[in-house]
Order: structure tokens, then sequence, then C-alpha cells
């Protein structure tokens, strides 16, 4: 025998496993629906853009039927179908003069060629460099180690139905608190409360309050005590340069995830900026970067979750929407590029947030464990 | 009006119908939760097998939910530079079957004792043939319930679910050495039990 190459398996041993040949998907179907249930749960709680899964189960009393807000038929084919569309035909095109297409009323932009704003010179770098400058010149609290960073927010979502008439939609809101642990060593905590539904111009009128009741969740650890910072967390922001040659050289090298490199970098800023208390100088160099990424249009009347009207960067679909005066980062909106079945024709805004309070606190509010849905995996130390 | 000039045109995202690996799914699945049901549709039959035949058939659909289960929940998570998810997603199953180290190490005794495989459904093809490969099986089966849990994963990851060394080092997070060690063990035992020195068939003989 040959002792470097060791010894070789029987042939009998693999035919074992070549003889036995696994269920078809269609015929796993219990299997299928775990999954799909879980999918559909996750679709209602996760920001569009957000790199990490911002939790996605909701606490409901025992005994109750589980119910989840976009009703979808277990047709994963259709759900596959409408998660590309959406996900790989993002190409924007809202440019001054674009804005012909119907808008649901809270987060339309106005037509700017019939518009108000006056404003059809501003560039996208123009505006981000602006919210840079407006970003340096602000002041934050540095939170300490063990501490959580609190933000709260407005979000407002596409719910999709697919039946055999073809696919509708509405929009349903929510608010969202969420507690993240400033070096990710304690769990976190994050409370959904679900807001009246809003109608699509082109959908049905949808049910008044649809979807799980308001609930709890934990969030998990993501390190250990000791560990370098992770990404999600302050201290991981904490690190990065402020210089912004430096900070787009690291954002390039670091890609979050796997999309083209500049519309990976324009997402994974967009991710570094959401649901948190952003250290004002890398705020400021975020937006710097951000404003040499080419691509980029405006939208001049945006508006937020809240319906605060905004001035909007956006590419590739993802927008960030600022205060037109002060050019305070009021939100994000995400934008169809291209008619989407039940959701909407190209241009419509889809999805939008409000950032509404981002501040330091010392510990979490105190929940009885029995309402909160404990989080899965977290880190092992 | 002139058209607006669409955006984005130099950097194209895959289309709906054209083929992208599993990271590129995984990746747009973290915005779109849906996209994971494709993972599930291209790797589940593959896990169902693996797992049917280390466990047998009535716990292998459980195991298949539970990965996937897992693995979507763990998407966040994913590195995304494995293009191929099959060595997660087997990392992830085997530690599925290992909450079932009993039922497996029954699984391949009742097989060792009996001959009776219940998930193999055609038989080779004629008698001589059958009964040399059943006996064969029997040992071999009496050799996997005799190994380690941590040689078994090895030897049934590279072996069962064909993953390279390098997948199955990743599979289990441990490094490729450790694979190659865990390896020559491992078949070196089934081998020697093919060789006929096989105190667990005797064993097990013994009692029934």
């Amino acid at each position: 025998m040959n002792d470097l190459a060791g010894p070789q398996s029987p042939e009998e041993l693999r035919d074992m496993r070549v003889q036995v040949t696994g269920n078809r998907p269609g015929e796993l179907g219990r299997a299928r629906d775990m999954l799909l249930a879980e999918i559909r749960v996750a679709r209602e709680d996760i920001v569009p853009g957000r790199a990490g899964v911002r939790l996605a189960r909701r606490r409901r009393p025992a005994g109750r039927p589980f119910r989840v807000r976009s009703a979808r038929p277990l047709r994963s084919v259709m759900l596959v179908a409408v998660a590309a569309a959406a996900v790989a035909v993002l190409v924007v095109s809202l440019v001054p003069g674009s804005g012909t297409a119907a808008r649901p009323p809270h987060a339309g932009q106005r037509s700017p060629g019939t518009g108000s704003s006056g404003t059809p010179t501003l560039t996208a770098a123009y505006i981000l460099n602006r919210a840079a400058s407006a970003a340096a010149a602000a002041t934050a609290p540095v939170p300490r180690p063990g501490q959580y960073i609190y933000v709260s927010s407005v979000t407002t979502y596409p719910s999709v139905e697919i039946s055999k008439a073809g696919a509708q939609a509405w929009l349903y809101r929510t608010s969202r608190q969420i507690w993240q642990s400033v070096d990710g060593q304690q769990s976190g905590l994050l409370e959904i409360v679900p807001r009246p539904n809003l109608k699509l111009p082109w959908g049905p009128t949808p049910p008044a309050i649809s979807g799980n009741p308001a609930g709890w969740t934990s969030l998990p650890t993501l390190s250990c005590p000791g560990a370098a910072p992770v990404r999600g967390t302050y201290a991981f922001l904490a690190r990065l340069p402020t210089d912004p040659g430096r900070l787009r050289s690291w954002i390039y090298q670091h890609p979050g995830g796997e999309l083209q490199r500049d519309t990976e970098a324009w997402s994974d800023i967009g991710d570094m900026l959401r649901e948190m208390l952003v250290p004002p100088k890398l705020a400021a160099a975020l937006f710097r970067v951000a404003a040499t990424i080419p691509g980029a249009t405006v939208l001049p009347d945006a508006v937020n979750a809240v319906g605060q009207r905004g001035v909007a960067v956006s590419r590739s679909g993802a927008a960030l929407i600022f205060n037109p005066r002060t050019y305070q980062l009021i939100g994000e909106g995400a934008v169809l590029t291209k008619a989407v079945a039940g959701e909407g024709p190209a241009g419509t805004v889809i999805a939008s947030t409000a950032q509404q309070q981002a501040r330091i606190v010392s510990s979490l509010p105190d929940i009885p464990k029995s309402q909160v849905d404990q989080s899965q995996g977290g880190v092992r130390c | 009006m002139n058209k607006p000039p669409m955006l984005g045109r130099d950097d194209p995202l895959p289309e709906a119908d054209s083929p992208v690996d599993d990271a590129t799914v995984i990746a747009r699945s973290r915005v779109e939760p849906e996209a994971f049901a494709a993972i599930f549709d291209r790797h589940a039959t593959e896990i169902h097998g693996y797992a049917s035949r280390r466990l047998g058939a009535a716990l292998a659909e459980d195991v298949v939910g539970e990965t996937f289960l897992a693995a979507f929940r763990a998407r966040a998570r994913y590195d995304v530079s494995y293009r191929d998810a099959r060595p997660w997603l087997f990392g992830i199953a085997t530690n599925m079957i290992g909450r079932h180290r009993q039922a497996e190490v029954r699984f391949y005794r009742a097989l060792a004792r009996t001959g009776v495989d219940p998930v193999i459904e055609s038989p080779a093809d004629d008698v001589l043939t059958r009964v040399a490969a059943a006996g064969q099986r029997r040992m071999i089966a009496a050799a996997l319930a005799g190994l380690s849990t941590a040689d078994r994963h090895t030897l049934l990851l590279v072996d069962w679910a064909e993953l390279s060394y390098d997948q199955a080092a990743a599979a289990l997070r441990v490094p490729v050495g450790t694979v190659r060690s865990r390896l020559n063990r491992a078949r070196r035992k089934v081998r020697e039990a093919l060789g006929g020195v096989n105190p667990m068939v005797s064993t097990e003989e013994r009692e029934s």
C-alpha cells in the first residue's frame, strides 16, 4: 500500500451511496414548506440592501395560527422569478423629466419637469458633498463598550400576492426600534410594530392592517470578547479610516457582497449608514466616497417613509434621501428600475425608510423574556 | 420628451434566467429572501440522498428541512468566495445528521446484522453478485458503526457526498491535514473490516 496516498476506500462503499437516489425537490414538500414559510417571514422584516439579516421571526401567542403578511401561495417558482426580476433588473431611470409614472402618494417624487424644486442642476456629487460637509460639522456622542446604539425608524415595503389572477401588491409599513450592542458582544433587541397598509394606485385596496402582531426579537451576538470588531457593529465602523481616499480604497478592497464593483460599494455604504449612529467624520467620508461612485442620479423631490420631502441620490435602484436644507440623511428609498408585475412601472419608489432617532443607551429595555422571540445563531465564545 | 438614459448599463446584474452560481444567489437572498428557494431546488435532492444513506428514509426529510432552514438563517454569514454552496450545505447537513448519531449507528448495525439495506431499491443484476455485495455491505456497515463520529463524518463527506478534501475541510471547519489523517484512519478500518477482521460483526451476531 502506498503510504503517501493512504488507503483507498473500497468501491463497495461508494456504491452504497450511488445506489441511493434522493427525492426530487417537488417530492420533499414538508422540507420545502418549512423553508418557504421562513422565507416569507423574513421578507417582512428585511431591509432592502442590508447585507445582513435583520431578523425575522415575530413572537406569536401560543396556539394562534401563524400568519405572514405577504400571503403568497407556496409557488416558489413564481417567488424566485419575482425575486430575480426585482433584484436583477435594478436599473435606475430617474432623472429630471422621467417622472411620469404614477407613484404612491407617500413615497413618490413629483415629476421634476412640472415641479417646484427649481434645482434641476443639482448633481449627485454636489448633494453628497453637501451631505459630507453637514456630517463633518455635526457632533455625536461616543459610546462605551457594553452600551447600545438605539435607532427608531419607519419602513415601507411592498407586499406582493401572487394568485391565478396575477401579481397584486400594496405597501405595508412598520415601525422599528432596534438596540444594537456597540461591539456585538451582547444580544441586541428589535421591536417591530405593524402600521396601516397603503394602497398602490394600480393595486387592490389592502386590509387595514395585516400580518403578524407587534413583537420583540432578541438579536444574536456577533462577536466574542477580545475578537476584532465585526461588520455591522459600531465598533467596526469606529476603526475605519475617515480619510476619504483611504476609506474608498478600503471599501473597494473589502466588498460586503458580490455585486459589480461600483454597485457593491454604493450598497455597502448604504449598509454602513443604515440603522446606526455613524461617527460624524466617518459619515462625512462615506458621503465623499459615494460622491466619487459613477452613475448616481438625482431625485429632486423624494419622500421618505414618513412623508418628509427631501432630495435623493439614487444608483442601481438604491437611493439615499437627504433633508433639502440641512443635508442630513433622513431615509432611504428603493426604486423599480423596470416595470414589475403587480408592483408598478419603472420609476416607482417601492420601498422607503425614515430614520427617526439614533442615540446611545446603556441598557436594553426590560421586556419579559416570555415576550421576546429568541433569535437563532449568534457566535459561540 | 427624450427617453431618460438608463442607469447602470455599464454594470449588468445577472438576468433572471441566466445561470448564476450559488454565491450570487445567496448574496441576492440577503435582500430578496425568496431567491433562496433556488438553493433548495438545486441541492435538496443530493442532500436528501446523502441523509437517506446515512439515516434511512424516515429521518432524511427532516434532516433536509432542518438543513435548509439553518442555511437560510445563516445566509448573512455565508462566505461568498465559495461559489459552490455544497460544502457549506453538507457541513450543515452533517451537523444535523450528527444530532441523530444513535439512530445512524443503529441503522448501520441493522444492516450489518440482516444484510437488508432498506434504502437501496434496485439490487444487483444476478443473485450471486447480489449476495456478495450484500456481504460486503454488511461488513462495511459494521465498520461504519464502529468509527468515531468525526472519522465517519469525514469519510462519508468524501466518499458519499463526493466533496474534495478541501471542501470537506471547509464543511467540517478543520484543517485539510486533519481531513487527510481522519480519512486514512477511517479507510484503514473499513478495509480491515472487509479483510475479515471484524470484531463488530461477530459482536453483533453473538448478540442477536
